[in-house]
């Protein structure tokens, strides 16, 4: 249990670091390519077990947050997003369960649900999560274009990065 | 007790979530400059709106007394007329000079909120700098004065009413022209105070109160109100005067606003003078 609680701390502040030190300055600066934001830190949140208290879920999602409006220097942009993800979380796992039920223990790994279950999951939550993030940046529907514009590029780029790295590291626990 | 705590683990969550969810939005708000000044417009255009819907209502549930105050208006404006037509055939046969054209002019407004249990109350009006106010001019209805207009948005803007404590307006006995400056204390919002009238100058009850014309606000001779208790603090030499006005700030729709053309004239001259000094 503890070596479990250990470990996902542990992802948290790896998926800041990378979030805020390396993808952060990563941008194409080709025509609407500028747009492209590469985020993978919702992972953190994406991976957390079922079964983990939701006050936990809620309190380390805006932690993680505020963390990444540190390097972003946008005070409450990010953290407003996770919580709210963080909070729906749940409604999308119990639509999402698979026949055998889940693992409430673990992490939610590519080898226990397969590659196309995984996908499904990431795909809603991470779309949902761009939506929201973009939405709240820009603060007023009246550039709904630039919102999905932002959305639509950042989803490809962010998933390819998320598929990669949980091909990488391939969390267990 | 028990039903409390069932309460709080039933929807502990919930009400965690939104309380994490509003601490970040005070914080994009606070520290965010763009979505601040987005928040800052739209919500000041919403509640304007707002403002004006139910505005509309009472407007609409008040309208007996106001056909009455229009009835009354229009009586005394027809009497003006009169004297507006010997005047403008009198100007016509002499010769036209540019000192004796309008200088003021009236734009007519409603008034979308209104406070009167504040130390320091303001009145939001539907007229705005489109319509070409500026902070400074004055504010009356057909009573009397009401205030001086604060600040301007596009549609909007908002007065300092008379029962406001910055609110300073220069006022006169009508009788004997001697002026001193009106201030509210607070207290009443039918009364308020004439101020810096020397003892030796004659004040009776039942004197009125007029504008003294000597701010470009306001014309001379606009109502305010009438004298209705003479009193001095003794080691005083000016007289505190309590002064019933004319308007009533309790029912208030609508308000003129006065536009003064020789305001910029008047303005940069006193500031000239103030830089000779």
């Amino acid at each position: 249990m503890n070596s479990r609680v250990l470990h996902n701390i542990l992802r948290f502040i790896i998926l800041i670091l990378i979030q805020g030190l390396f993808l952060m300055g990563l941008t194409i600066d080709n025509g609407i390519l500028i747009h492209m934001n590469i985020i993978i830190y919702p992972l953190a949140i994406l991976l957390l077990p079922v079964n983990t208290p939701k006050f936990v879920q809620l309190l380390s999602a805006f932690l993680l947050g505020i963390a990444i409006d540190f390097f972003y220097n946008s005070p409450g942009v990010n953290a407003a997003t996770c919580v709210l993800l963080a909070f729906s979380r749940s409604f999308l796992l119990n639509r999402l369960e698979p026949r055998g039920g889940y693992n409430v223990d673990s992490v939610l790994t590519l080898s226990q649900y397969g590659f196309k279950w995984f996908i499904t999951y990431s795909s809603i939550f991470m779309g949902a999560f761009l939506l929201v993030l973009f939405s709240i940046q820009q603060f007023t529907f009246v550039f709904i274009h630039l919102i999905l514009l932002k959305t639509i590029l950042s989803f490809i780029i962010s998933m390819l990065f998320i598929v990669v790295y949980m091909f990488l590291f391939n969390p267990k626990e | 007790m028990q039903s409390l705590l069932y309460f709080f683990a039933r929807f502990g969550n919930f009400i965690f979530f939104v309380f994490l969810e509003i601490v970040c939005f005070v914080l994009i708000i606070k520290y965010n400059n763009t979505q601040k000044q987005i928040f800052v417009n739209s919500s000041a255009f919403y509640v304007g709106k707002s403002m004006d819907y139910l505005n509309a209502l009472k407007v609409y549930s008040g309208l007996i007394s106001l056909s009455d105050s229009i009835a009354e208006e229009n009586a005394r404006l027809r009497a003006k007329l009169r004297f507006a037509t010997i005047d403008a055939s009198y100007n016509r046969d002499t010769i036209v000079d540019s000192l004796y054209k309008t200088r003021y002019s009236f734009i007519s407004a409603e008034v979308v909120s209104n406070t009167i249990n504040q130390p320091d109350n303001f009145i939001t009006i539907n007229k705005g700098q489109k319509m070409g106010l500026e902070p400074g001019m004055g504010v009356i209805n057909d009573n009397g004065v009401v205030g001086i207009v604060r600040k301007t948005s596009k549609n909007f803007a908002t007065v300092s009413s008379i029962l406001n404590s910055q609110t300073r307006i220069s006022a006169a006995i009508k009788r004997t022209g001697a002026f001193g400056s009106l201030i509210w204390n607070g207290r009443d919002i039918r009364f308020v105070n004439l101020q810096d009238i020397p003892k030796h100058q004659q004040v009776i009850t039942g004197d009125t109160v007029i504008t003294s014309g000597y701010s470009s606000a306001f014309p001379r001779g606009i109502m305010i109100g009438t004298v209705t208790k003479v009193q001095f603090d003794p080691g005083s030499n000016f007289y505190d005067l309590q002064v019933r006005l004319g308007t009533d700030f309790s029912r208030l729709n609508y308000i003129y606003i006065i536009q003064d053309k020789a305001r910029i004239e008047i303005d940069s001259l006193t500031h000239e003078t103030k830089i000779i000094q």
